[in-house]
C-alpha cells in the first residue's frame, strides 16, 4: 500500500456503476479519498465543490460527456488547473487527439488494469 | 417573363436580316434600272440631235450645192447635193425608228414633208431649169424663194433639236436621281442589316452566352467538390432552351448532394455503430479484466468481497456473451442463413424464465418487474429465439424506465385466441418520430443517445426478425413521460 498519498482526493466520473467501483476500490486500497459521480453534470459539481487532486473521467456519459467536462473543467477558475485522466472505450486515435486537445493529462483505454490506472495516476500527481 | 425560345430567336433575327437585306437589294436594283434607263434615254436623245444635224446639213448641202451649180453652171458643184440627195431619206428613216411615236415624230413628218416639197417643189424644177436655161435659174436665186424654204427647215430643225435637248436633259436628271437613292438604299440597307446583326449577337449574348458560361462556371465547381453550386434561373434574362437546362442543372445538383448528404449520413451511422460496439464490448471487458486482477492481486481478501467481484464477473461475462449472440445473430440475418427450430415448447414458460432471468437486474436498477403469465399452452416454433426477443423486451425496459418505476410482463389471449405477450414500462416514452424508425437496424432513439444509454441498436431488430419468423407482429405504443408498451402477437 502506497503510504505517500498523503490522503489526496480523487474524483471518479463513470457511468458504468461496475467500473465505477472498481476504480474507487483500487484507488481507495492505494490510499486515496474517492468522490463519486455518475455523469458529467454531477461530477462538475462535485469538481468545484470539493476540488480533488485529481480527476479521472469515463468519455462517454450522461448528461455531459468526458470531453465537455474537461473543457468545462479547463475553463473553470478554480480548479482549471486540476489532472485529468480519462477513460475511453473508443478504438479510434482520433479520440484520443480529441481528448489532450480538450485538456486531459493522459488517457487509459479501456479494457485497462486497474495497476496500471494507479501508476499513472501516481506519475500524473508526481509531475505536479 | 416572356418566353424566349433560342430557335425562334435565331429565326426571327434571321429572317428580319434577310428581309433587310432583300428590300434593300430590290430597291437597289431599281435604282440602278432607273438610272440605266435614264442614260439609255439621255444617249438616244443625243444620236437623234446628232442625226437631225446629219439631216439639216444635208438640206444646207442640197441648196449650197444647187447655189454652186446656178451661179458657175458647172455640174461637179451639185455633186454634195447629189449625195444628200440619196442619203436624206435613210436618215429620216432612222430618225422617225428613234423618236417613235409622240409629238417629236409628228414633227419629224412635217420636216420630211417639207423637205420632200422643198426636193420637188425647188430643187430638181431649179436644177431642170437650170440645164435648160442657166441665167433664168440664176434669177430664182434673187428671188430667195429656196433660201426662205431652207431657213424654215431649219428653224424646224432648231426646234426638234431643242425639244430632244430638253428630253435628254430630263433623263439625266432622272439618272441622276436614280443613282444618290441607289446611294441611299445602299447605305441605310446595310446600316439596318448591320444593326439588326449587331442587337441579334447582343441578344445572343445576354440570352446564350452568358447563361451557358454561368452553367459551365457553376459544372466546374460541382465538379470541384462544391455541391451547393446553383445557377440563377428565374429572374434572369435567358433562351428557354437554356431556361430549361439550367433547372435541370439545378435538379442534378439537388439530387447529387441528397445522395451525397444521404451517404455522409450511412457513413456518420456506422462510424457511431462501430464506436458503440467498441464501448459495448470494452465495458464487460474492463469489469471482466479489472476485477479479475483485484482476485489475483490480493488473495487475502475477505470471502464476501471475493464472491461479489465473481459476480461482477460473471454477470459481465453474461452481458458479453449476449452483446456477442446479437451481433452473430444481426451477421447471420444479413446474409439470410437464419433458421429456426420448429418444436413443441410452452409459450409462457419462457416467458416466465425471461422475467426471472431480469429479476435481479431489475432490483439492482430499483425498478419493480411485475409479470401476469396466463397459461397459453403448447406451440411449435424456436423457444430459445422467442425467449431472447422476450429478454430483449424486458431488458430494454427496464434500462430506460428511472429508479422507483415499474416495468411489467403479461402474457394473455387476444379475443381471437391469439397469445399476446406485452411489455409496458413507465420510462420516458418514445416520440412519434423515433416510433417510426425503432425497428431498424442500428436505430437508436435521440434520448437514448443523448443520456449515453448502452446498446447496440440492435435489440428491436432482433426482436422483429425473431417474432417474423414466428409468423407474429410486433408493435409499440407509447406517450412522452408516461411510457411505453411492446406487444408481441403471435398466431392462434
Amino acid at each position: 500500500m502506497s503510504t505517500d498519498a498523503d490522503k489526496r482526493t480523487i474524483l471518479i466520473a463513470e457511468d458504468e456503476p461496475d467500473i465505477r467501483d472498481l476504480v474507487s476500490f483500487r484507488l481507495e486500497r492505494a490510499g486515496y479519498d474517492v468522490i463519486l459521480a455518475e455523469d458529467g453534470q454531477e461530477a462538475l459539481e462535485l469538481a468545484i465543490e470539493h476540488r480533488p487532486d485529481l480527476a479521472i473521467l469515463d468519455v462517454m456519459m450522461p448528461r455531459m460527456d468526458g470531453l465537455e467536462l474537461t473543457r468545462r473543467i479547463r475553463a473553470e477558475q478554480t480548479i482549471a488547473a486540476m489532472p485529468i485522466i480519462l477513460l475511453t472505450a473508443s478504438v479510434q486515435d482520433q479520440a484520443v487527439t480529441e481528448g489532450f486537445r480538450a485538456g486531459a493529462d493522459d488517457y487509459m483505454r479501456k479494457p485497462f488494469s486497474p495497476q496500471e490506472l494507479l501508476s499513472r495516476v501516481e506519475a500524473v500527481l508526481g509531475r505536479k | 417573363m416572356r418566353r424566349r425560345s433560342l430557335l425562334v430567336q435565331t429565326l426571327v433575327t434571321g429572317a428580319a436580316v434577310l428581309l433587310v437585306a432583300a428590300t434593300a437589294t430590290l430597291l437597289l436594283i431599281r435604282s440602278i434600272d432607273q438610272e440605266r434607263d435614264g442614260t439609255a434615254l439621255a444617249g438616244r436623245a443625243e444620236k437623234i440631235v446628232a442625226s437631225g444635224s446629219a439631216l439639216e446639213r444635208f438640206v444646207v448641202d442640197m441648196e449650197t450645192g444647187l447655189r454652186g451649180y446656178l451661179i458657175t453652171g458647172d455640174e461637179r458643184f451639185l455633186q454634195p447635193t447629189n449625195e444628200a440627195l440619196q442619203l436624206y431619206p435613210g436618215t429620216v428613216e432612222g430618225l422617225g425608228r428613234m423618236l417613235g411615236a409622240g409629238p417629236d415624230h409628228r414633227r419629224l413628218d412635217r420636216i420630211s414633208a417639207d423637205i420632200d416639197a422643198y426636193v420637188s417643189d425647188y430643187l430638181k424644177p431649179q436644177i431642170v431649169l437650170g440645164r435648160r436655161d442657166l441665167p433664168a435659174a440664176r434669177g430664182m436665186i434673187n428671188s430667195r424663194a429656196g433660201k426662205q424654204r431652207v431657213d424654215e427647215l431649219r428653224r424646224q430643225f432648231g426646234e426638234l433639236v431643242a425639244a430632244q435637248s430638253h428630253l435628254a436633259d430630263a433623263a439625266t436628271e432622272r439618272s441622276q436621281r436614280a443613282a444618290r437613292r441607289a446611294r441611299i438604299t445602299a447605305i441605310v440597307g446595310l446600316s439596318l442589316a448591320a444593326l439588326l446583326v449587331v442587337g441579334s449577337i447582343a441578344l445572343e449574348i445576354g440570352t446564350v452566352m452568358l447563361p451557358v458560361r454561368r452553367l459551365a462556371a457553376a459544372a466546374q465547381r460541382i465538379e470541384a467538390g462544391d455541391l451547393s453550386a446553383r445557377v440563377p434561373v428565374g429572374d434572369v434574362r435567358q433562351a428557354e432552351e437554356l431556361k430549361r437546362m439550367s433547372r435541370a442543372f439545378n435538379r442534378m445538383g439537388d439530387s447529387v448532394q441528397a445522395a451525397n448528404d444521404e451517404r455522409a449520413e450511412l457513413q456518420r451511422a456506422k462510424d457511431d455503430f462501430f464506436a458503440l460496439i467498441s464501448h459495448e464490448l470494452r465495458t464487460p471487458l474492463t469489469a471482466i479484466v479489472g476485477y479479475a486482477e483485484l482476485l489475483l492481486e490480493d488473495q487475502s481478501l475477505p470471502p464476501e468481497q471475493q464472491h461479489k467481484f465473481i459476480d461482477v464477473i460473471n454477470r459481465n461475462s453474461r452481458r458479453l456473451l449476449r452483446l456477442v449472440g446479437d451481433m452473430l445473430f444481426i451477421a447471420r440475418m444479413e446474409a439470410g442463413g437464419l433458421d429456426f427450430e420448429r418444436i413443441g415448447f410452452d409459450l409462457s414458460q419462457v416467458v416466465r424464465e425471461s422475467v426471472e432471468t431480469f429479476g435481479p437486474r431489475a432490483e439492482r436498477g430499483r425498478v419493480e418487474l411485475r409479470a401476469e403469465v396466463a397459461e397459453l399452452g403448447s406451440r411449435t416454433g424456436d423457444p430459445g429465439r422467442m425467449g431472447q426477443a422476450i429478454d430483449n423486451l424486458i431488458s430494454n425496459a427496464i434500462k430506460f424506465t428511472p429508479r422507483g418505476g415499474r416495468v411489467t410482463v403479461r402474457a394473455v389471449r387476444g379475443e381471437g385466441g391469439e397469445p399476446i405477450i406485452e411489455v409496458s414500462d413507465t420510462g420516458r416514452g418514445i416520440s412519434e418520430e423515433d416510433q417510426q424508425r425503432l425497428f431498424d437496424r442500428f436505430f437508436r432513439a435521440a434520448s437514448a443517445k443523448r443520456d449515453a444509454v448502452e446498446g447496440t441498436g440492435l435489440g428491436l431488430s432482433i426482436v422483429k426478425a425473431i417474432v417474423d419468423g414466428h409468423d407474429g407482429e410486433v408493435s409499440v405504443r407509447s406517450a412522452m413521460h408516461e411510457g411505453t408498451t411492446f406487444r408481441i402477437t403471435l398466431p392462434a
